[in-house]
Formats: C-alpha cells, sequence, structure tokens
C-alpha cells in the first residue's frame, strides 16, 4: 500500500492542477484585486460625501461686524479639531423680526443647520435641536469665550502671541512601543481572519464534485479515506499560497509605482522577517485548521444546496472565535489570551497577536505543534465520518482481521 | 505490478467468509462465503438488489462489514493490497475536465504507478483501440461507451494481479461488449484473476470457469460453471412414431407430453436401457435428443424462479441465457 503521503500528494497534485489551470482561477485571482481597488475607490469617494454632509452647520444671525471676531476665533482654533470634527458657522443676515427668522433657518431643508445662534436679551443664544451634551453648543461656548477674550485684549491694548512647543522626539517610550504593538496584532489577527474565510470556504464544497461525479469509489478503492481528505487539504492550501502569493505580488508592485507615502504598521516584537514568517505559518495552520472542518462537513452534503445551508452556522462560529480572539489580543498571557491560545480554532489569531508583542519563539513552536495535532484530529474525525455516514461502512467489526483503516 | 510478487500462499486470491452488512436496519449481505483461485476468472451473479456490489465494496476495503472476514491477494486490509488490484465500480467516475491520457495515468498513480510511465502506457492503450485522437481530449468531450473503456483502462494501467469489475458490461453495445470479453479474457490469459459481477448469466457462461450465485444477500452456489449446470439431471427430448406400446413403461414417471414430444430429465440408469426398450417395443423413434442444462436453468433451481425472471428482464437484448 502507498504510505498515506503519498497518496495524498497524488490526490493533491490533481486537485491543484486542476483547479490552477481551471478558468474559474483566473476569477478568483482577479476578485480580491477588483474588490479591493472598487472598496478604495468608492470608500474614498463615499468619506468625501459623507464628511461634507455630516459637517453640523450652525447659522449665526449676525451682522458681518459682529460676526467678524467670532469668525477669527474659529479659525484659530480650528487646528485643534479634526476636519470633520468642527462645526461650520454661516453668517445670515438679521431680519426685522428674529423669532420667526430662526424658525424658517431650522425648516430650510436645503439649508441643512442643525441650530441658529441669535443674540437675545439675556445674551446669545442657541436654538435648534441640539442637547447640552453635543459637541456643537460646546464649540459655539468655546468659540464665543475666545471671540470675547480677543475683544477684551484688544481692548486693553494687550495681544497674546501663539504658543509655541518645541517637539522632541524620542525612537521609543514604553507605552508608546506597547500601544503600537498591539495594532499590528490586531491587523495580524484581521487579515488572518479576512484571507481565511476568504480562501477556505471553498473546501465546504470540494468533495461534492467526487461525490456527483462517482470518483469517490474509485478513490476510496485505491486509498485511505484520511488521504483523500489531507490531499485536498494541501491541494486548497497550494492553490490559497499560490493565491497570496500573486496578490502579495501584486500590492507590492502597487506601491512601488504608486507610492502613497501612508504611515507604515509599526515593527512587531519578533520583527518583520520573522513575523512574515509566523504568519504564514500561522495562516496555513488556520487554513488547515478550518479547512479540515469545512471539509468534514462539506463531505456530508450530498449537493450544492445542503453545503450553503452549513455555510451560514460555519461563517457566524468564524466570526465569534475572531472576536474570542481579538478581546484576547491585549492580554496574551492573561487567562483569557492563553484560553485563546489554546483553543485550536483561535490559537492561530491569537499566537500571531502574541508574535507582533513579544519577543520569546518558543511559544511559537509550541503552538505550531498543538495546532498540527488538531489538524491531523480533525481531519481523522472528518474522514471517519465520511466513511460512515457517506460510504455507511464500519459498525461491528469485532476481530482483528477487519481493520477499519483497511 | 503484475507478477512481480509471489503467489498467495492458499492459492486464493479472494477469500470471504460469513460477510455480513446491513444499512439501516435492512440486511444487504448476509453471511457471504467466497473464495476465488488466483488466475481464474470468476463471476459474481445475481439479480438487482442481490447484494453484489456491497460484496465487492466490502472484499475491496472500500466499506468494512459488520461481520466476518475477508483477505484480499492474502491480506487481511484490503487496502494494502491495493497496488496490486484493479477496480471498475458500477457507476463509472471520472472527472470531468480532465484530459483522456491524464484520468488513466491518474487512476494508475493512485494505484502507484508513476505517473509518467502511467501517461506513456495511456497514450499506448488508446491508440492501440482506435482511440488515438482522444489522448489530449477532456473526457466530457467522450461518449459515454468511449469514456467507460477509458475507465476501463484506468483500471488495468497499472497491471493488477486482481481485477474486480462490477457491472462492466452494462451500458455497452455488442461490439464493445465482444471487446471487454476479449479484453478480460487477454488480462486472464496474462496471469490476471478476475472477478466480475453481472446480472446477463450469457456473460458469466461464456467468461467464467467459476461462479458465485447470490440472491437476497446469500451465495447460493459457489464452485465451477460445470458443477452448476450438474447440479441437474441431463434433458431428454423423444418423439416416437407409435403413440403407445409397452415401451410407454421404460419412460419415467414424471415424463411431460409437449406438441407430440415427450420431455424428461435422463434416467440414473442411462439412456441405453431405454433406447433398448423403445427399439423393442417398435415405438419409431423419430427425434431423440439429450441436452445439457444451461447455466440459466441451473440458475432457475439455485436461485429460484423470480431471480432469473428478474434477469432476464434486466438483460439486454439478445444476452437473456
Amino acid at each position: 500500500m502507498m504510505s498515506t503521503a503519498k497518496a495524498s500528494w497524488v490526490i493533491a497534485r490533481r486537485d491543484f492542477v486542476a483547479t490552477v489551470m481551471s478558468r474559474s482561477f483566473i476569477i478568483f485571482l482577479l476578485f480580491p484585486v477588483l474588490m479591493i481597488g472598487f472598496s478604495i475607490g468608492f470608500g474614498a469617494m463615499l468619506g468625501k460625501m459623507e464628511r461634507h454632509e455630516n459637517l453640523p452647520r450652525i447659522a449665526v444671525i449676525a451682522s458681518e461686524a459682529a460676526f467678524r471676531p467670532i469668525a477669527a476665533a474659529q479659525a484659530r482654533l480650528k487646528p485643534a479639531f479634526r476636519e470633520d470634527e468642527m462645526a461650520e458657522l454661516v453668517r445670515v443676515e438679521p431680519d426685522y423680526q428674529v423669532g420667526p427668522q430662526i424658525g424658517d433657518l431650522l425648516a430650510a431643508a436645503d439649508k441643512r443647520f442643525v441650530a441658529v445662534l441669535s443674540s437675545g436679551p439675556g445674551g446669545m443664544r442657541l436654538t435648534g435641536a441640539v442637547g447640552p451634551g453635543d459637541p456643537a453648543p460646546r464649540q459655539v461656548r468655546a468659540i464665543l469665550h475666545a471671540a470675547r477674550q480677543e475683544q477684551a485684549l484688544s481692548a486693553a491694548g494687550r495681544t497674546v502671541p501663539p504658543e509655541r512647543i518645541e517637539l522632541v522626539k524620542v525612537t521609543e517610550s514604553a507605552g508608546a512601543v506597547a500601544a503600537q504593538r498591539a495594532t499590528t496584532a490586531r491587523a495580524g489577527q484581521w487579515l488572518l481572519f479576512m484571507v481565511t474565510v476568504m480562501l477556505a470556504g471553498m473546501l465546504l464544497s470540494n468533495m461534492i464534485e467526487e461525490k456527483s461525479n462517482k470518483v469517490i469509489e474509485v478513490l476510496a478503492a485505491a486509498v485511505p479515506i484520511d488521504a483523500i481528505f489531507l490531499g485536498k487539504l494541501g491541494a486548497m492550501l497550494s492553490v490559497s499560497l499560490t493565491g497570496l502569493a500573486l496578490w502579495a505580488a501584486t500590492a507590492v508592485a502597487a506601491v512601488q509605482l504608486w507610492p502613497s507615502g501612508g504611515a507604515s504598521l509599526p515593527t512587531p516584537a519578533v520583527g518583520w522577517p520573522l513575523f512574515i514568517l509566523l504568519a504564514l505559518l500561522y495562516f496555513s495552520m488556520n487554513y488547515l485548521l478550518l479547512g479540515a472542518l469545512f471539509l468534514g462537513l462539506g463531505s456530508q452534503a450530498s449537493s450544492v444546496r445542503e453545503v450553503q445551508s452549513i455555510s451560514m452556522p460555519v461563517t457566524i462560529g468564524q466570526v465569534f472565535i475572531f472576536f474570542f480572539a481579538t478581546a484576547a489580543a491585549g492580554s496574551y498571557n492573561g487567562l483569557m489570551g492563553l484560553a485563546a491560545a489554546v483553543f485550536p480554532f483561535s490559537s492561530p489569531m491569537m499566537m500571531i497577536a502574541r508574535a507582533a508583542q513579544a519577543g520569546e519563539l518558543w511559544p511559537h513552536l509550541l503552538a505550531l505543534a498543538w495546532q498540527a495535532l488538531w489538524v491531523w484530529l480533525t481531519v481523522a474525525l472528518g474522514a471517519s465520518l465520511f466513511r460512515r455516514n457517506v460510504l455507511k461502512s464500519g459498525g461491528g467489526g469485532t476481530r482483528p482481521l477487519l481493520r477499519r483503516r483497511a | 505490478m503484475k507478477g512481480e510478487l509471489p503467489k498467495v500462499a492458499n492459492g486464493l486470491a479472494i477469500e470471504a467468509r460469513g460477510l455480513f452488512k446491513a444499512f439501516d436496519g435492512k440486511t444487504a449481505v448476509d453471511g457471504i462465503d467466497i473464495h476465488v483461485p488466483e488466475g481464474t476468472i470468476y463471476g459474481v451473479l445475481g439479480p438487482n438488489g442481490a447484494g453484489k456490489t456491497t460484496t465487492l465494496r466490502m472484499l475491496l476495503g472500500i466499506i468494512d462489514p459488520d461481520r466476518g472476514e475477508r483477505r484480499l491477494l492474502g491480506r487481511e486490509a484490503p487496502l494494502e493490497a491495493a497496488a496490486e488490484v484493479g477496480y471498475l465500480p458500477e457507476e463509472r467516475g471520472l472527472y470531468p475536465a480532465m484530459k483522456t491520457k491524464e484520468a488513466i495515468a491518474f487512476m494508475g498513480a493512485l494505484r502507484g504507478l508513476p505517473l509518467a510511465l502511467g501517461r506513456a502506457r495511456a497514450e499506448g492503450m488508446l491508440r492501440d483501440n482506435g482511440l488515438g485522437d482522444y489522448v489530449d481530449k477532456p473526457i466530457k468531450s467522450l461518449s459515454k461507451g468511449m469514456a467507460q473503456t477509458v475507465q476501463l483502462f484506468g483500471t488495468i494501467v497499472h497491471r493488477p494481479r486482481l481485477i474486480v469489475l462490477d457491472e462492466p458490461f452494462s451500458g455497452l453495445d455488442a461490439i464493445n461488449q465482444g471487446r471487454l470479453e476479449a479484453m478480460i479474457r487477454e488480462e486472464a490469459a496474462g496471469g490476471a484473476t478476475i472477478l466480475f459481477s453481472t446480472h446477463v448469466i450469457a456473460h458469466a457462461e461464456r467468461l467464467c470457469e467459476r461462479v458465485a450465485i447470490i440472491a437476497a444477500g446469500r451465495v447460493r452456489f459457489e464452485g465451477r460453471v460445470d458443477e452448476a449446470r450438474g447440479r441437474l439431471r441431463p434433458r431428454v427430448r423423444l418423439r416416437t412414431r407409435s403413440t403407445d406400446g409397452a415401451w410407454r413403461s421404460a419412460l419415467p414417471p414424471r415424463a411431460d407430453q409437449e406438441n407430440g414430444a415427450w420431455l424428461f430429465e435422463l434416467p440414473e440408469t442411462g439412456v441405453e436401457p431405454l433406447l433398448r426398450a423403445l427399439i423393442d417395443g417398435g415405438a419409431g423413434i423419430e427425434e431423440l435428443s439429450i441436452e445439457r442444462p444451461g447455466l440459466h436453468d441451473a440458475f432457475v433451481a439455485i436461485a429460484g424462479e423470480a431471480a432469473a425472471r428478474e434477469m432476464g428482464a434486466d438483460a439486454p437484448a439478445g444476452d437473456e441465457a
């Protein structure tokens, strides 16, 4: 008998060639690139639109002279706020009757005013659908206060020059490094999750072809079911890594052609080369773990419709596991962090977060061995269920002559 | 593969005792015993639903029996002998997008044949059998008969010692059935053991040295084809000019008359005493024939009239025994 490894290789080679040489592989390769391109384009466009549309507009009923110090004070304070945070003040010439004018301004849909600032007998008044906790009244209060201070200083013949602060940048501070590495940890987890979700789902329907065209009978008569499962997993992992390599090459080329000059991720604790290697290993483990589970579940289905029914709870389960790993990312040595590292299906995501934040290597060796064990156990369980439920094998063999894995 | 390994110690390519299998509480195979000597062409006969396919799947290790023992080429674990076995399942299965040559080589590779050698042999097999134009064509471009032929090539490309064919003739036209029979004889002549299941008695009668007759999940007979036929006495057909006389007492008491001819089993004493009585009694013999029973008659006697009717109904025209 061929060894399981050799039999898996035969299955994997066929599946890999069949997938990579198919037309659908081109679509598979192009899909994420197009998706990311569209996302970036639409995101930028929508962001711009939203920023403009969501900016709170406040009407200021004032003469030009009265509005000038207010506008000047707002201009001075504006650098302290984000572009989309500070309310837009629009001067409106006062009517003869201010009361009805306020009502008209708030009712005018095209003007989009959230509040109207006017002067009343007791001082300034802000009328609108805003509460005391909203940013708009606080901003208006700060602007008016600054305007009054400026007017008072001017009346006293004094000016206060703007404060100058010398910035001294240090390369590292413990707090900043920890915060930055937590960002890398979460980015690593997110990437691992997204790529696995995108790629491992293919395995749910992987056995449908063999079952529908009856090739499974030919395979099952020649090699152990475990070898079929391992071969299919190996093939799809190779297909995914091929896709990732091509996408990464495309991304690198895109960055070279159109350098963005944007912020880069902080250096992980184990350094970039090792982090990338570990990311690949943990992606492979995450893929194999989820893939083995998907393959086992999908092999029980007899039609694409059944596979679709299974895929929904599977996706929800994945999201929960991702949230668990993300919640535990910050406390990699705490109880939750250790639990996430031990639970096989969250372990790869937890460990990549650990690689970003802690420099020791031995936990990774231990985790990889642990995850590999679970891959094997999941494959063995899936193959066993397939033999029992699909091939209707097994049952009551009691004599040594009847080896189950024959 | 074939001939590279020593013969099985007890000379049996397949040995099974008391195989039992039930699906969802319904018994499919009920204590089957089979012994297939090496180098023979062995037929498993039975109507649809008799348990033939389940028996073959258990023998090959695709499924495990609930009870019983089996050995394949001397191995207790059938998959350990996979490299020396070729299997053509009843439900043919090929990857539609795969090239013909690659499909054959892949099936060989599953049984341990190096891919390059498999490709070379596949090309040769296809060209020798008039399918040279389809070497690099995808399976989906082949007719059903061609695809079955390709799968058969994939079954034997690694030159197995044991070839198991489940209903190999089903779906083939008469010409391809003839080709398949020739191929089976050729493989057997080369030393391979052939085990095939069929519900068409004519194929078994033409090809097999030994048969197992299965009905309702049980083996009703296992042995040589002539042994099966030998279970029945030869039938005598007699037509005489005289309708009555002293010679009538020489006929067996259960002799039937049909269209003026007497039909009866050949008496234990042989034909000579009967002949003497007919001549001495002046019966005037117009026709006297002794017919050996066919496998179909044996099957009827062994498996029952209902099973035989079912097999006859399923057999393609011209193949009923």
